[in-house]
């Protein structure tokens, strides 16, 4: 097999796992607060994603260099409070690209600052972590958290209020109580369940597909024995 | 002038804990390992510290909320504010805890950080300020917010127990369903308060 083929598997594989596999709401279950109750729109949800990026991948940097220096319990304290400067940084752009976010969002706008995925995962950096891995890993995890909420807000902006990003599409069915957070955590129960049917899913295809491409199928007829060799 | 003080104390906490309870209402302080408590205790551990946290927290940030109200940039200024009183709370648990109470800080140490930096804590004082909350209204809904969230981590807990021995479809079983079913008692929750679904 080629080196570059095993690249491109690689590369492929390392950004659907961070996607579906290893995505830090769907399957480790944080920043749950910010997807069932603040993603009822596109444009909120569009914002939380632009927060995010910049609040954890800074974060995640400046946890690598709290993980060396400090003790952990003053760590902790260093990277909340590197994740609310760049909270605040976050919150100017935001409010500069979207107008009416901050009532959009209310507090939830605030609360980036104190996220489980950036304050959990700034804090358990190992102290030999490389740089370059750690900005990626923050970079996947962000665009993890992106897609979810970016799922969640399209269908809840298009069933609850009959547009997107504003703009107002016919819709069959209208169900205004989409916008309530009870429906936000059925809606994640029901996501979580049918990402974790994909996984299985993806994960017996790709076997399905290494066993056909290495297997001997085996005919058996009542006289004799047929080997196939694909 | 004190009744009218203790009655507001009281209504707030009531209001946090039941009414306006971070986890069904809001979904706040939400994530995986909350939910997946191993046992009970450490539940009400969870709980427990996110309360004296709160309520201690709470009577320094009423202090920040007067000072900033008003003030230019006040959305810029609240965040660090609160996090100030958080962490000063937080340093003097651990240093106090680690000196003088070393069975109780090794009982709490693991549960320390998650339960302190939180967005169930920082959305109470966010909603003290919104609403314009006193002293005793700031700190009885900081009190009542962590009451509220030691029940819906232990209602949750044994919800998990029940639900683990139910017939749930493979894809649902852990955290699906167990979403679901928080999903219907902010359901019920929302209901009781005397909000109707919007048609």
């Amino acid at each position: 097999m080629k080196f570059s083929t095993v690249k491109k598997y690689r590369r492929r594989h390392k950004l659907l796992g961070a996607l579906l596999i290893r995505n830090p709401v769907l399957v480790l279950g944080l920043d749950l607060p910010f997807v069932i109750a603040a993603a009822t729109s596109l444009k909120n949800a569009a914002a939380m994603a632009i927060q995010i990026f910049i609040i954890h991948t800074g974060t995640m940097l400046v946890g690598r260099v709290t993980c060396t220096k400090l003790h952990r319990w003053q760590a902790i304290v260093a990277n909340v409070a590197a994740a609310t400067f760049m909270m605040m940084v976050a919150q100017v752009l935001v409010v500069a690209l979207f107008r009416g976010i901050s009532n959009s969002l209310g507090m939830y706008l605030y609360l980036m600052a104190v996220n489980a995925m950036t304050v959990f995962q700034s804090s358990a950096l190992p102290k030999n972590a490389k740089i370059w891995p750690v900005f990626t890993g923050a970079l996947s995890n962000a665009l993890g958290f992106a897609l979810v909420v970016g799922v969640v807000a399209l269908i809840r902006e298009y069933f609850a209020f009959g547009s997107l990003w504003g703009i107002s599409l016919p819709v069959l069915i209208k169900l205004p109580a989409l916008a309530i957070p009870f429906a936000g955590f059925m809606l994640m129960g029901f996501l979580l369940a049918f990402t974790r049917f994909l996984n299985k899913r993806l994960l017996a295809l790709s076997l399905l597909e290494t066993a056909r491409k290495e297997a001997r199928y085996t005919k058996i007829h009542v006289d004799s024995v047929e080997t196939i060799d694909l | 002038m004190l009744l009218e003080n203790l009655y507001l104390f009281f209504t707030s906490a009531m209001v946090a804990l039941a009414m306006e309870n971070a986890i069904f209402a809001r979904s706040l302080g939400l994530s995986r390992s909350v939910l997946f408590m191993k046992t009970p205790g450490a539940g009400i551990l969870c709980g427990g510290i996110l309360t004296w946290i709160a309520t201690a927290s709470s009577v320094l940030v009423a202090g920040v909320n007067y000072l900033v109200e008003g003030a230019p940039y006040a959305s810029f200024i609240r965040m660090p504010g609160y996090l100030l009183c958080v962490c000063l709370v937080y340093a003097a648990t651990y240093l106090y805890t680690k000196k003088k109470r070393p069975a109780l800080f090794r009982v709490i140490r693991p549960y320390l950080p998650i339960s302190t930096f939180n967005t169930a804590l920082f959305g109470a004082f966010y909603i003290s300020s919104l609403k314009s909350f006193g002293f005793f209204q700031t700190v009885g809904y900081a009190l009542g917010t962590g009451v509220g969230y030691t029940i819906a981590i232990y209602v949750i807990y044994y919800a998990r127990k029940r639900l683990a021995i139910s017939p749930v479809p493979r894809s649902f079983r852990g955290l699906p369903v167990l979403l679901v079913y928080i999903g219907f008692l902010s359901l019920a929750i929302y209901g009781l308060i005397g909000h109707g679904l919007p048609s």
